[in-house]
């Protein structure tokens, strides 16, 4: 083995290749100090990290930067949002009167439709939302809720039909249902951007408006990156409100969120009503009949029902009881089931039984008369509260009945 | 349910989309590697120009290997040989970050809502990459300029000029590929796929062809180096045009496929 004479750098040189050495010094020290004093390294264990960023430098450690980006990002520290301030501080339902028919249309359509093949898809939907109504679109998972408002929206084409929208393009305002938002920006920064766009006029006053309303002021200089679900949703909600829309689209605005935040999100939505007009998408149908005063029923693409949401109620809603009996309850159900004017008798448990009536009268006549008969003691007999989960299990199922 | 007493602090810079250009570049840290990544190969460019005997040595004691005296022209022409390919896929990588604004759907809502169009959302985003891409590789190429004058002696002034400035059009246009591939594949993987496939592929590939090499933009690459052995900048005009021309082309029909894309 023969030695290699080597001229090693000295004067001048190694002057030149200071900036090198100290470059290269730094940035495995940055890298050996934020390995070893953040989080959990990503993907490797922490001493794979060091003989990486040390062995293979400088591509180890330019490596390990990018990595841990996203890693750090998501563990940035997750506090619970402030409670919603409220608009305006009434009920729910007492915020405004719904809106007549002379009150005009903000959105319509005719023949609608967007097939994506196999079924699915968004067919003839004739669509139409009163001027400063909350519009409830409801429907399950692959109705064609969020197809029909990207259409809205205009980020989706339609293969045929028109839609007409009563309002100006910079007048529309919409949050998805899984609203993102570039991890780096604040959340001021963020609603202040979706102002420079929609509203430059605005204020800065807007932005903190906005905040405030959605009750994310305390977490105005927090990165987006670290928000959990639930604040994402309300920072989608309030980038859509800063620039005060006419029309506000709002796909699940509730789907991420804990029961207290959707109160805060439904009776915000609700302060709306009359100053605004909503269209919101839910596969809740409490959250919707919370809120809404115009409901729009989506089942397979096509649009079942639309009007009034206590017009669904009351025309496909039939009338109820829960039956307490202090004797048992299987000794009256078969009598029930042979009177003409049940629809539905079951038993929910040695003493109690639900009775479906084709109408009020009859269940109110017939169910006293039915128990004497059958010498039956009564402890209790409650009619159900009409709700929209039970119209739209009627309604589909009446439909699908007479397909 | 309790109003909040809290106040959002007071004034701050207004939010434009150029600032948002900005905060994507000093807080995304995808800027700064891409500058770490230029200034690095411009000091080990001319580093290793002036030790390759010494590395010659140290490769290899029974072969003997002839390295050529270094010269100042062998610093630069390092410099780009190492970080022509390097840096552009980071370039690529980097561009593709920020034109792709459709990877991710709430985020493509966002933008596509409330922006008046595409080019209100490209022409920012492009116009950034190519300002990051440029400072990079100029000061990339300054610091390999004071590190060969240093080690060797200095290069021509003038040559390396021209050649930032021809080198500063090819990666421009490299952008604008990145910008139109974005509208191609939804990712910002597949996005970077698409341009390295055609900026490492495709144009290589095409150069191949005598009659048409002197005229696409991927012989811009080559002037750097050329330039300061001596070559002239006259014979890259045709190149330089066509790269002009592709790059607005290329915008224009990425604006175009943003209009019709669906998310």
């Amino acid at each position: 083995m023969t030695d290699a004479a080597v001229d090693l750098p000295s004067g001048r040189t190694l002057v030149a290749l200071l900036p090198v050495i100290v470059l290269i010094l730094s940035l495995i020290s940055y890298c050996l100090v934020r390995l070893w004093r953040s989080g959990p390294a990503p993907y490797l264990p922490r001493w794979a990290w060091t003989v990486l960023i040390l062995l293979v430098t400088p591509w180890g450690a330019i490596v390990y930067l990018v990595l841990a980006r996203d890693a750090e990002a998501a563990a940035e520290p997750r506090a619970a949002p402030a409670a919603i301030v409220r608009t305006s501080p009434v009920g729910v339902r007492d915020v405004a009167p719904p809106p007549t028919a002379a009150a005009g249309t903000v959105v319509s359509s005719q023949g609608l439709t967007r097939d994506y093949g196999g079924g699915a898809g968004l067919f003839d939907v004739n669509l139409s939302v009163p001027r400063g109504a909350v519009y409830g679109l409801v429907g399950p998972n692959g109705a064609g809720k969020s197809t029909l408002l990207s259409i809205l929206t205009g980020v989706r084409h339609t293969d045929a039909g028109t839609i007409h929208t009563a309002v100006p393009r910079s007048r529309i305002a919409v949050c998805p249902d899984v609203p993102q938002f570039e991890r780096w920006l604040t959340a001021y920064e963020v609603v202040d951007l979706a102002r420079h766009y929609v509203a430059p006029e605005a204020g800065q006053e807007a932005v903190r408006g906005a905040l405030q309303t959605t009750g994310l002021a305390d977490a105005a200089d927090r990165r987006a990156g670290g928000f959990s679900r639930g604040m994402t949703q309300r920072l989608g909600l309030a980038a859509a409100l800063v620039g005060d829309p006419e029309l506000l689209l709002l796909d699940e605005p509730t789907s991420a969120l804990d029961p207290a935040g959707r109160a805060d999100i439904l009776d915000l939505v609700a302060g709306l009503r009359g100053r605004c007009t909503v269209i919101f998408s839910s596969h809740i149908l409490a959250d919707v009949q919370r809120v809404a005063d115009h409901v729009g029923v989506l089942r397979h693409g096509r649009l079942l029902y639309q009007g009034p949401t206590t017009a669904l109620v009351d025309e496909h809603l039939h009338p109820s009881w829960i039956i307490r009996l202090a004797t048992p309850a299987a000794d009256v159900v078969a009598k029930f089931r042979a009177q003409p004017w049940t629809r539905h008798v079951e038993s929910l448990g040695p003493d109690r039984l639900r009775i479906d009536a084709d109408c009020m009268e009859d269940g109110e006549r017939g169910i006293p008369e039915v128990l004497a008969a059958c010498g039956a003691r009564l402890v209790a007999c409650e009619p159900r509260e009409a709700d929209l989960e039970a119209a739209f299990l009627a309604l589909t199922e009446s439909k699908e009945a007479r397909q | 349910m309790t109003a909040t007493t809290t106040d959002v602090p007071a004034r701050r810079p207004p939010m434009t989309t150029w600032r948002l250009e900005w905060l994507r570049v000093i807080r995304g840290r995808a800027g700064f590697v891409l500058l770490a990544v230029y200034v690095f190969f411009g000091l080990a460019g001319p580093v290793t120009a002036r030790f390759m005997q010494q590395i010659a040595k140290y490769a290899s004691t029974d072969l003997t290997i002839i390295a050529p005296t270094p010269e100042p022209a062998h610093g630069i022409i390092n410099y780009v040989d190492q970080a022509g390919q390097t840096g552009l896929i980071v370039a690529v990588v980097v561009a593709a970050g920020a034109l792709c604004f459709d990877a991710r759907p709430g985020l493509a809502v966002f933008y596509r809502t409330r922006a008046p169009g595409p080019f209100a959302l490209i022409w920012p985003r492009f116009i950034s990459s190519c300002a990051l891409v440029a400072l990079a590789y100029a000061l990339g190429t300054a610091v390999a300029w004071a590190e060969t004058a240093i080690l060797i002696g200095p290069p021509p002034t003038a040559a390396v000029l021209e050649g930032i400035v021809l080198q500063t059009a090819y990666l421009v246009f490299a952008v604008a590929v990145v910008a139109f591939a974005s509208t191609l594949g939804r990712s910002a993987l597949s996005t970077v796929g698409i341009s390295i496939a055609v900026l490492f592929l495709v144009l290589p590939i095409a150069a191949l062809t005598p009659t048409v090499s002197s005229w696409l933009p991927a012989k811009l690459s080559a002037a750097p180096a050329a330039l300061v052995t001596g070559g002239s900048a006259s014979g890259y005009w045709p190149a330089l045009a066509v790269s002009m021309a592709a790059t607005a082309g290329l915008l224009w029909l990425a604006v175009g496929r943003a209009r019709r894309r669906d998310l």
